[in-house]
């Protein structure tokens, strides 16, 4: 992933965004900024706002107030050319009625304005790119789910936009299929591209995004750097353990009396129990090399064999699980803050 | 997955998105194949191609080729095909495409690509019903010929194809914007009323109707001596403010200006869902065009003499059913439309302004997207003064004044718009004083003003032996003015009025004065409250949107 530059201007940026269907208000004075190189998940449980956001940086919904800009042109004011330049995915692509593959993607690039002459390359390109070629004279309803997601994927690189927003994009899609999307995402970023990656699997975006913001009833509670919130919410250090003894009383007794008052709490891996989950007291280099190399070696010698030993950091799931029972338990509030790197 | 990802030579460097694509736009080609596949329209080609076939077969066969008369019934046969493939099957297929694609939600999606909002509502325009207009095509030829047997001119024969189209594609406008806003079931019913217009367009234009009559293409049709269908009428050119223009003409001009208009609120509803049909300056645009025509062409002296003549003739039955059509229309409108929306309009002030890094507006502002009712409502009323002012004096005044008056046009038209304003007033202001409970206050005020006070005058006026105290009450409902517009059709009405008749109207003059009074009272104040609550909250939005500056 390129690093981003501090003179960059941003490829997205939300300026107290905000989105009312009626009395529901659904995205509440978003505040973000997203720039070119960046994956950024967008997570949140259902209702939180995601796909209103994302439909009005698209341009399907009208912001009540706020402001979007796209590569630095306002969506209100340069609308055509600030949608030339990104591209949409929705979680339930649609398709045209009575088109072909290779006429839905040549509907959409007449639609961007790419030049006739590079029309019919560009979109077999692209066919080839998301392994749809020998499908192009198929019709588009026609195709499987997992097909569409695909056959979209390429309608929204069709105008190589510098913003890409993909809505639930591995929805549908097979093992292999999500992990060359995976890799396709960080190419784009790589290229430069800001891609905005919303999805209820969390496990999909790990190692994918670079940067989160999490949202409940339209708010956004955190966002930036992975490891900066994953900083800012300091979740206590954890190790995860399994012992040749297996589970017992006996293997129990042994590790709460090596970690002593260090440990915040132990508890059961896995249903059944194969090893322990141990939550530490939050201190200085905690999980630091030195101090888990002292730690294996005191379990060894307090007569247990360790076959599993690893330090865990907080991933997505375990960001968005905090935030959200903060959030719930009124500990946390939303924060305007603009996306700064 | 691998391949070429980005490109920079893509798009023209100097390129902007037109605001209208003709040839190269993608809906149009997307509907042109998706209508013209082979398997969907060789069907309806075939079945046109065999009918025409089959027409000029038979008439070839029991009259031979010199034989006028045979030939002219075989194109009026053929003229009939056409409209059925063009107004029926097109307005059909039409309503099927975009309905397709509104549920398949590939419509929507249009939205966030850079094309123009009209120049997707042209692409579905013209490529929704290309399979109606390939069939028709395909009846054109043999009609052409048909034609020119029974002794007309190709060029006239042509000129009659122009005007069916144009005719079809107008209708097509109107269907486009039933199928964008989801009306499925009222395109049939409209579908229907056109044609039914047809078949009395004849009619229309004898009575004087002729602005309704040039939607269609029978006017056009009877000045170059064709017919659809019965006999051939010769029609004279068409009078606007004395001005002579020929049918051709206004037919273009009527059918142009409504393409227009349907495209245009076609291009809304594509932009946005659920913005209102037209805008302000839009509708006023619209209104006033309209008014002006009709005006112009439907009720100058004349025309109003030969409807009154025609009115008497049958009784006064015509003249009173369509004046409460109207009226019920107008009163429908009303009761749908004037909803509270004082808060709506805050919002949207407040969008504007932050859209345009400026502080919300403290000027009252006439033509914000989405607003009130209210200022809507005033400069229709003050429009509708001026233009009826105008045309009094455009044509005499004195004349029409008898005329308005006789027929009670002119006091039901003006007590519903003032009342409407009034009314409207009334509802800014109570939903200013208490928001969302508002509403069914102003349900009641509406109920009480439009319903109960007539009911007083029918039933209390007798009894009180006040009959012009309640009368003077009952001017503040519009329904007064269709039962004095009732009362005036129904009674002996003489079609010449002497000038010392005028003293007839002195009273119902001087009531329907301070009727205006009241109302334009009673809207003033409304006014007046709802300007200093919007003043307050624009001030507390402020202090919202800007703390610091607060």
């Amino acid at each position: 992933m390129t690093s981003p530059n501090a003179s960059e201007s941003p490829a997205l940026e939300l300026r107290a965004l905000r989105v009312e269907y009626d009395q529901l208000v659904a995205v509440k004075d978003v505040s973000l900024k997203i720039y070119p190189g960046m994956i950024f998940g967008l997570l949140g449980p259902n209702g939180a706002g995601k796909t209103s956001l994302m439909s009005c940086v698209a341009g399907l919904v009208e912001a009540t107030y706020g402001e979007v800009l796209i590569n630095g042109l306002s969506l209100h004011d340069q609308r055509a050319e600030a949608l030339a330049s990104l591209g949409f995915q929705p979680d339930v692509p649609p398709m045209a009625e009575g088109l072909t593959v290779y006429e839905f993607l040549e509907l959409f690039a007449s639609a961007y304005g790419l030049k006739p002459s590079i029309r019919a390359e560009r979109i077999e390109s692209l066919l080839a790119l998301v392994k749809l070629t020998e499908h192009r004279s198929a019709y588009a309803q026609g195709l499987s789910r997992g097909m569409r997601q695909r056959l979209f994927l390429a309608k929204t690189m069709l105008p190589s936009p510098r913003l890409m927003i993909l809505d639930e994009p591995a929805s549908g899609l097979d093992p292999m299929s999500r992990r060359d999307l995976a890799e396709l995402i960080k190419r784009l970023a790589r290229e430069g591209v800001a891609v905005v990656i919303s999805s209820h699997v969390l496990e999909e975006l790990n190692g994918v995004c670079d940067s989160l913001a999490v949202m409940a009833n339209g708010e956004v509670l955190d966002q930036g750097r992975i490891e900066e919130v994953r900083a800012r919410l300091n979740p206590p250090p954890e190790l995860e353990l399994r012992f040749l003894e297996g589970v017992s009383e006996e293997c129990e007794r042994r590790v709460r009396g090596y970690f002593g008052a260090r440990l915040q709490s132990l508890t059961a891996l896995g249903e059944p129990a194969v090893g322990y989950r141990a939550q530490l007291h939050a201190e200085e280099g905690a999980l630091g090399p030195e101090r888990l190399a002292t730690d294996l070696k005191g379990l060894i010698t307090a007569g247990l064999s360790p076959t599993r030993f690893v330090a865990r950091e907080a991933n997505l799931q375990d960001i968005f699980l905090t935030l959200a029972e903060r959030h719930a338990q009124g500990e946390l509030h939303a924060q305007p803050r603009g996306g700064e790197r | 997955m691998s391949g070429d990802l980005f490109r920079g030579d893509l798009f023209d460097s100097e390129r902007r998105e037109p605001w209208l694509r003709v040839l190269d736009n993608p809906i149009l080609r997307a509907q042109l194949r998706a209508q013209l596949r082979k398997k969907r329209a060789l069907g309806v080609i075939q079945i046109a191609g065999l009918l025409s076939s089959l027409i000029v077969f038979v008439t070839y066969s029991i009259a031979g080729l010199k034989a006028p008369e045979a030939w002219a019934s075989a194109m009026h046969a053929t003229s009939w095909l056409m409209f059925v493939f063009l107004y029926w099957k097109g307005g059909s297929y039409l309503m099927q495409a975009v309905s397709t694609e509104r549920e398949s939600g590939i419509f929507v999606f249009l939205r966030s690509s850079p094309l123009s909002a009209l120049s997707v509502a042209f692409g579905y325009l013209v490529g929704g019903a290309s399979r109606a207009y390939v069939a028709a095509l395909t009846l054109a030829l043999p009609w052409v010929i048909m034609g020119h047997l029974s002794g007309e001119g190709v060029g006239t024969m042509f000129a009659g194809l122009f005007y069916l189209a144009l005719g079809a594609l107008t209708f097509h406008s109107l269907t486009l914007l039933l199928a964008l806003r989801g009306q499925g079931k009222l395109s049939g019913t409209l579908r229907f009323a056109f044609i039914f217009l047809y078949f009395i367009s004849d009619t229309l234009s004898d009575v004087g109707v002729k602005t309704v009559a040039h939607l269609t293409p029978v006017p056009a049709f009877s000045a170059l001596g064709l017919t659809l269908w019965g006999e051939q009428v010769s029609r004279g050119d068409v009078l606007l403010f004395g001005l002579s223009l020929s049918s051709f003409t206004y037919t273009l001009l009527i059918q142009g200006l409504s393409l227009c208009a349907c495209l245009w609120i076609a291009t809304r509803s594509i932009e946005r869902e659920g913005q209102p049909v037209v805008n302000r300056s839009g509708g006023l645009l619209m209104w006033g065009v309209t008014s002006l025509l009709v005006m112009g062409v439907d009720l100058n002296p004349s025309a109003l003499n030969q409807l009154q003549a025609l009115n008497v003739s049958l009784g006064y039955v015509p003249g009173s059913l369509t004046l409460l059509l109207l009226s019920l229309l107008a009163l429908t409108g009303l009761l749908v439309t004037s909803s509270p929306s004082l808060i709506s309009f805050q919002r949207a002030s407040a969008r504007e302004a932050r859209r345009h890094g400026r502080a919300p507006t403290t000027r009252l502002p006439w033509s914000v997207e989405g607003a009130s009712l209210l200022p809507f409502c005033g400069l229709c009323v003050t429009a509708m003064c001026t233009l009826v002012a105008s045309y009094l004096l455009l044509h005499g005044g004195y004349e029409a004044l008898k005329v308005g008056l006789r027929g009670g046009v002119l006091s039901s038209m003006l007590s519903v718009s003032v009342t409407l304003f009034a009314l409207a007033g009334v509802s800014e202001h109570a939903s200013a004083l208490r928001g969302r409970q508002s509403y069914n206050l102003t349900l009641w005020v509406r109920g009480l003003t439009i319903l109960l006070l007539p009911l007083l005058l029918a039933l209390g006026a007798h009894q009180l032996q006040l009959p012009s105290l309640v009368e003077l009450c009952a001017s503040l409902s519009p329904l007064y003015g269709v039962l004095y517009a009732f009362k005036a059709l129904w009674g002996p009405v003489t079609t010449a009025v002497n000038p010392s008749e005028l003293a007839l109207f002195t009273f119902s003059s001087g009531y329907f004065a301070l009727s205006l009074m009241v109302e334009l009272a009673v809207s003033l104040w409304s006014f007046r409250g709802a300007y200093t609550m919007k003043l307050q909250l624009i001030k507390s939005l402020n202090a919202t949107a800007n703390p610091t500056q607060a």
